[in-house]
């Protein structure tokens, strides 16, 4: 065992005697990660109140430094078994709340992608507006998609539903990583009036994403506006009187 | 009669040892102890929730503690049926070890390799 881990081990036995009385202050990250912890453990209370009760000892005996090393260690020891059990457990509430965070994306994504429908000339001349149109307006429509479906995939599962919404985030990644090539503008199609019309939507066929956009943008940032909806929603779900939530 | 792996078996005998008393840091220590290597909070906190599941360990939650970050503590006891499973494995180990041969004294460091270079 290290000397932090001998330190939390001799103090358990003692029933914590040596202990600090009150739990160390977490700085920004810490926060997050213990966020995120929330956001995949069933009962927080139990892990992150053995993990803060652990890192208090280590403090008392170790110092501020050693007690973070070993704060930091058991954090990223715990995710994996945290992913595993939770799936291994509810695979059907996960699932249930991947399913309804897609329909939720795919409805913001439709919406918004039919705010942006552009008209053009006879056939759709690439110009400056239409192109940042297209780029930004395009994948600020996906990301905000992202964020929506991550956290509703997350209020959906509740159980582990930081888990629900990293799932969503992965999947998202890999269906923008697997055609990451579109670079076709149009065709677009005929508007009533003689025009011609193209759509701005994930759904359509006009589109036209530079490579260099889609594969960093999309395969990294998609999943990870996913996942931070997932953390809003752990958050908020967090924030509200234990009373009211499952 | 359910079965259980070696760490569920080491968390079992580690919550019979602090009966109603027994919760995830000072389970993790008794486990430490036993093995020689100190599983992760994780990995404690997930077996006693597996545990939990099979019916072999029940649980309350005490008060919130100052020095958990104002969190409450979740605390074990064995179920008659984690008992019939403790006995089972006693038996069945008793068993296995009367069965074996002399083995002697612990071999020293270094000891098999040199028998395998031979």
């Amino acid at each position: 065992m290290s000397g932090a881990d001998d330190a939390v081990a001799g103090a358990a036995g003692r029933g914590s005697a040596i202990s600090a009385d009150v739990a160390p202050t977490l700085g920004r990250a810490a926060r997050i990660a213990e966020l995120a912890l929330a956001g995949l453990a069933e009962d927080e209370d139990e892990l992150l109140g053995d993990l803060t009760e652990g890192r208090a000892q280590v403090e008392a005996t170790s110092g501020p430094v050693a007690a973070r090393r070993w704060w930091r260690s058991q954090v990223v020891r715990a995710v994996p078994r945290l992913v595993i059990h939770a799936a291994a457990r509810h695979a059907g509430w996960l699932l249930l709340g991947g399913l309804a965070g897609a329909v939720a994306g795919l409805a913001v994504t439709t919406a918004l992608g039919a705010g942006i429908t552009a008209r053009a000339g006879d056939f759709p001349p690439v110009t400056t507006r239409t192109f940042v149109l297209a780029v930004v307006g395009h994948g600020l429509a996906l990301l905000l998609a992202g964020v929506a479906g991550g956290a509703i995939a997350a209020l959906v599962s509740r159980r582990a539903p930081l888990l629900a919404a990293a799932g969503l985030g992965a999947l998202n990644g890999l269906l923008w990583l697997s055609h990451p090539y579109y670079s076709t503008y149009g065709p677009g199609r005929p508007a009533p009036d003689g025009g011609w019309v193209i759509a701005f939507s994930p759904t359509s066929p006009d589109l036209l994403f530079p490579v260099l956009w889609e594969l960093p943008t999309m395969a990294i940032l998609m999943p990870a506006a996913t996942v931070l909806g997932g953390l809003l929603a752990v958050g908020w779900m967090r924030s509200r009187p234990r009373d009211a939530t499952l | 009669m359910l079965s259980v792996g070696v760490l569920e078996l080491e968390v079992l005998l580690a919550v019979g040892r602090h009966d109603g008393e027994a919760y995830g840091l000072l389970v993790r220590r008794e486990v430490s102890v036993a093995r020689g290597r100190e599983p992760s909070v994780g990995a404690i906190y997930t077996t006693l929730a597996r545990l939990e599941d099979k019916g072999l360990v029940e649980s309350r939650t005490t008060d919130p503690l100052p020095v958990r970050g104002g969190r409450s503590r979740r605390e074990y006891q064995l179920t008659a049926a984690a008992r019939d499973v403790l006995a089972a494995e006693r038996a069945r180990a008793e068993r296995r070890w009367a069965t074996a041969p002399s083995l002697g004294s612990a071999p020293a460091p270094g000891a098999a390799l040199r028998w395998r270079q031979a």
